[in-house]
């Protein structure tokens, strides 16, 4: 109890976590605000209820419907020869299927509403919150390192051991009171909101979205076996962390390693598909387990080496060793590794390619040694590597193939991308006839559906049309391709800018961050600010450092992206008015192609600049780097900016167009301003 | 000694690891028609149904057919099942897997699959190209041939203002790698893949001399691309023949003479060579006929033919004999695997296999 109340019973632990627990049902609410609106009118309100009654009938009728039919599948499957191999996974797959489906054919489906519950589980923030909680314990945890608590206990006897065990139960126990808190509360919104919780009584196949779960149970049993299973999965989470924290005496590698194996999982969870041979690895996923509520709403089965699993079943299982694994490795750790930092082979191997590049290096004076300090001792140049890498490897080229006619196109388009003037009108005139007469003559061609020409023509014709429908508005209209603009801006490279804009993020972040804290960590900044350049000098050659880091990370992003670009079109006609692309046809002031590139890149650009300052203002508040890195990776919602230029249709004027320009530079003054105020009044 | 003794071990042990692609058993391509709407293995045929975009299997056994996927309580409408592909294109059956190549509508991308016989484990291969999504209709043809794809994309365009490159390339099926194997320039040209054997790729080039497109200025030939040596050679075929296919060491030519205004083939010829082009004799000929189709497998070739009452099938071997000839109205061929021939009716949907041996033909029961 004693432990409890020294780790967990303080402020510091106490009102963060109260404050998220409050902030999931404000999440929540916002986002019923919609269906909350048309429920409080009485006249919307009917027709919401009827539609609701009729959705629920026809769920009713098809899953009576559903479990006859698989069934009659499984008869007829297994008397085809590619199923009936009894050894095959798919054999078994049918089996297991008509069985478990087979528990839930009696069931009777409740007729109570279900809309409260399936509001709960279209809510997905309630998750990130419960991890964020148990992150924000993990690091409780670790913080004695630094209170010089360790080393009293680690001589204790039995103290290492007793410790390890009290601090997992207490994971254990914040596991389960954390996501008890969140569903109970979420769940009581949802029944405040929307009625119906007398569904809770009824079976749980009563709800559409469990229609799939093969437990003949209550709503109420399946909502207890719902928040064991979370806090389970949570404690796997902290668990995790904690392990990875517990053997890596450098915190700063045990966070990135920790960061990594996140990454890694993600990319393992969307890229593999849920029938791959690989599926273990989708499923035996510590990202996967952040939200695993796909386990209750579908039914899947999954092989692996000749075997059939369920994933409910084997989430079960393998959630409950993972706790094991992680639980007795964190103990281990807690006992094994002590305060007495010695470097791990990787250390020492990095230390020995340091110690080289300091005998170069350490002959820097000035911004070179703060570039020296944050590139070579805080691996800052490692991190650009890595980044660099990511990012070159990710261009796309794969072969774009174009049709003869967009090639005849482009052939026009060399010569005569321009506002639609006398002789480009011209051009179009004879083109216009050779069409016509190409159509006249019928010629076609045994086997082609047309012709590149009149193909060609036709392309060129809409674009005229459309070219002539904004001089009506006023604007010049240009032959213009714009496909590769929209291949810049537009929504098929959506995701892949806002990945690349959280990878820029995220490696100004750790390139950033530790400029200040590692001063106070290694309690340099005393003498630094003792000496007679050490304040202005040392802060504008940080301030350089940053800005930097953030335009070269910014600046590589988007050449590589215009790269990409251009190794599949000419962006030609960048004096074209913008209408002139026709994702951005309502556009209301006047701006060229050219002059939107620029104000987008300078945008997505500054804001990296203005994420650099605010990396720099925190680093320089954070009395610990991890703090400095967990608080600034908060800025990765930043990575919007990147997404799509689209507020720019929305924008009545330039100035308002351009005001995230204005902002990023007045945020990043301010940054710049408190952050030099910090830095000249530390102690 | 010992030293050697070890290294000769290790050494040992990494060649045992280093397998030749070639040298791996790889089952042989199958051909039947440009368009791979159909695939077949010793237990039946898996093929492409556009209207519900799905992979059916249609078994030989039992006579039904099933989409290829091994979940009963599945809906098949959605990307989470196996058997549902969107922008479905075709199917192969290649080396104990079937392949399935189907574009992504949203982003104009051809991508591969790779799914178990059972269709109980799916994977994505690769992107093998992609297209600006609502681009002109294109024939992409791509086999897989011992563990390697080859793809030549040919544009549904008559293009008679530029001379044009066409290129077949190799793809591979473990990286994202694709190599050139064969260019051909010339006004809209066209790569036919025909057949397979060995480690060799047969495939015809087309292309017009000049601008004006005329038939005289047609030239077309075969060739044939060594997977294990990177070559190509070019098989030879008298001027006015069309390379067709080449099976046992064989050239099929084809002479065909075309109404414009059916688009049917109004007279055929086939003949047959040796490989070194000596030797050329008509096989077969037909004349006052609508030829609306030619499908081949590497046993006989299937002459769809439209009269003024109705469509049938003419089965020749490469001998000239004539099979069978049998009434296909309101059916489409989709495959064959030699012993089989595997039909879609217009109308219903409904697949059936006409038995070559009997000339039996069975409407396949199928899930609704």
């Amino acid at each position: 109890m004693g432990e409890i109340k020294r780790v967990l019973f303080k402020k510091t632990y106490i009102i963060p976590v109260l404050l998220l627990f409050i902030a999931n049902i404000i999440l929540f609410q916002y986002s019923q605000l919609g269906t909350l609106s048309i429920i409080r009118s009485p006249e919307s309100l009917r027709g919401f209820v009827q539609e609701l009654q009729d959705r629920q009938d026809k769920q009713h009728e098809d899953f009576y419907k559903k479990i006859e039919r698989i069934s009659d599948e499984k008869d007829r499957m297994l008397e085809i020869s590619i199923f009936s191999d009894e050894d095959s996974f798919a054999y078994k797959n049918i089996i297991k299927t008509e069985k478990d489906y087979g528990n839930i054919s009696g069931v009777e489906l409740s007729d109570i509403n279900d809309y409260a519950i399936e509001c709960f589980f279209d809510y997905d923030a309630m998750y990130i919150i419960g991890f964020v909680i148990m992150l924000f314990t993990v690091i409780t945890f670790i913080d004695e390192r630094k209170l010089g608590l360790w080393q009293i206990i680690h001589t204790c006897s039995g103290g290492r051991l007793r410790l390890a065990v009290k601090r997992l139960i207490m994971l254990l126990g914040v596991s389960l009171i954390t996501q008890t808190v969140l569903v109970i509360s979420i769940l009581v919104t949802c029944f405040v909101n929307y009625g119906g919780a007398g569904i809770l009584f009824d079976s749980a196949q009563s709800v559409d979205r469990l229609q799939d779960f093969v437990l003949p149970v209550s709503l109420l049993c399946f909502f207890v076996y719902y928040v064991l299973f979370l806090s389970a999965a949570l404690a796997v989470e902290g668990l995790f962390v904690w392990t990875v924290l517990s053997f890596i005496h450098n915190r700063n590698l045990g966070m990135i390693l920790c960061v990594c194996v996140y990454v890694a999982e993600y990319f393992l969870y969307i890229f593999i598909l849920p029938g791959n041979p690989l599926s273990i690895l989708k499923y035996t996923n510590i990202y996967f387990f952040i939200n695993p509520r796909e386990i209750f709403t579908g039914y899947t089965n999954f092989a692996f080496a000749g075997l059939l699993f369920n994933l409910r079943e084997y989430s079960g299982i393998i959630i409950m060793v993972l706790v094991l694994i992680f639980g007795a490795c964190s103990i281990a750790g807690g006992i094994i590794v002590k305060p007495l930092y010695s470097p791990g082979l990787l250390e020492t191997l990095a230390d020995g390619i340091m110690r080289r590049c300091r005998r170069i290096l350490c002959h820097f004076h000035g911004f070179g040694y703060e570039i020296y300090k944050m590139l070579v001792h805080k691996k800052g140049i490692v991190i650009f590597a890595v980044f660099l890498y990511l990012i070159i490897t990710n261009v796309d080229k794969t072969l774009l193939f174009i049709s003869p006619g967009r090639e005849l196109l482009d052939q026009f388009y060399d010569t005569y991308t321009c506002e639609i003037d006398d002789a480009s009108l011209k051009e179009y005139n004879r083109l216009e006839d050779t069409a016509k007469e190409i159509i006249n003559n019928n010629t076609g061609e045994e086997g082609y559906e047309e012709n590149a020409y009149v193909k060609m023509f036709e392309l060129l014709n809409e674009r005229l049309v459309y070219a002539r429908s904004l001089e009506d508005r006023g604007i010049k209209g240009w032959f213009v391709n714009d496909k590769g603009y929209e291949l810049l801006f537009g929504e098929n490279s959506l995701f892949k800018r806002l990945l690349e804009g959280i990878v820029v993020i995220i490696t100004v972040v750790l390139m950033v961050a530790p400029l200040y804290t590692s001063e106070y960590s290694a309690g340099t900044h005393i003498v630094v600010s003792s000496t007679r350049k050490g304040r202005g000098a040392v802060f504008r050659r940080k301030t350089i450092y940053g800005f930097g880091c953030a335009f070269l990370a910014s600046v590589c992003m988007v050449s590589v992206q215009m790269y990409e670009v251009l190794l599949k079109y000419k962006l030609k006609g960048v004096g074209a008015p913008v209408q002139n692309i026709r994702m951005f046809e309502d556009v209301g002031f006047t701006i060229s192609i050219g002059g939107l590139i620029v104000l987008w890149y300078a945008v997505r650009i500054l804001t990296m600049q203005m994420c650099a300052c605010i990396a720099m203002l925190i680093s320089s508040y954070a009395k610990k780097i991890e703090h400095a890195y967990i608080v600034s990776l908060g800025l990765i919602p930043l990575c919007v900016v990147n997404g799509a230029p689209y507020y720019v249709t929305k924008m009545p004027c330039l100035i308002l167009a351009a005001a995230p320009i204005i902002i990023c530079i007045i945020v990043s003054g301010i940054c710049l301003v408190y952050t030099y105020r910090r830095w000249l009044n530390i102690r | 000694m010992k030293k050697i003794l070890i290294i000769a071990l290790f050494a040992a042990v990494i060649l045992a690891g280093c397998k030749d692609e070639s040298e791996e058993n790889f089952s042989d391509n199958q051909s039947f028609s440009i368009v791979r709407t159909g695939a077949y293995s010793d237990k039946g045929f898996y093929a492409v149904d556009e209207d519900d975009c799905l992979v059916c299997f249609i078994d030989k056994n039992s006579y039904t057919s099933t989409p290829l996927c091994s979940k009963p309580n599945c809906t098949h409408d959605g990307s989470s099942c196996n058997a549902y592909y969107e922008g479905l294109y075709g199917v192969y059956v290649n080396d104990g897997s079937v392949y399935v190549m189907a574009e992504e509508v949203k982003n104009g991308s051809m991508d591969l699959y790779k799914l178990s016989m059972d269709g109980s484990e799916k994977s994505k291969v690769r992107t093998l190209f992609q297209t600006e999504g609502e681009d002109t209709a294109y024939s992409a043809e791509f086999i897989i041939h011992r563990g390697v794809g080859y793809l030549a994309v040919n544009w549904l365009q008559e293009d008679g203002e530029n001379e044009r490159e066409q290129i077949l390339y190799r793809v591979s099926l473990k990286d994202d790698g694709m190599d050139d194997v064969f260019k051909v320039k010339g006004y809209s040209p066209v790569i036919h893949l025909v057949s397979t054997d060995e480690d060799n790729i047969y495939f015809s080039s087309s292309i017009y001399k000049s601008p004006s497109q005329k038939a005289e200025d047609e030239e077309t030939a075969g060739h044939c691309y060594n997977g294990k040596d990177g070559s190509v050679t070019d098989i030879p075929v008298p001027s006015d023949q069309m390379f067709e296919a080449c099976y046992a060491d064989t050239v099929h030519s084809m002479l065909r003479d075309r109404d414009m205004g059916t688009m049917m083939d109004k007279k055929l010829e086939f003949f047959a060579s040796d490989i070194d082009g000596n030797n050329n004799r008509s096989v077969y000929k037909l004349e006052n006929v609508q030829v609306a189709g030619i499908f081949r497998d590497d046993k006989y070739r299937y002459i769809e033919i439209e009269d003024a009452s109705n469509s049938h099938m003419k089965m020749v071997d490469y001998d000239g004999r004539e099979i069978c000839d049998f009434n296909t109205e309101g059916k489409r061929a989709m495959w064959s695997d030699g012993e089989n021939l595997l039909f879609r009716d217009y109308e219903s949907g409904k697949f059936s296999l006409f038995n070559i041996e009997t000339s039996k033909e069975t409407v396949i029961e199928g899930t609704d």
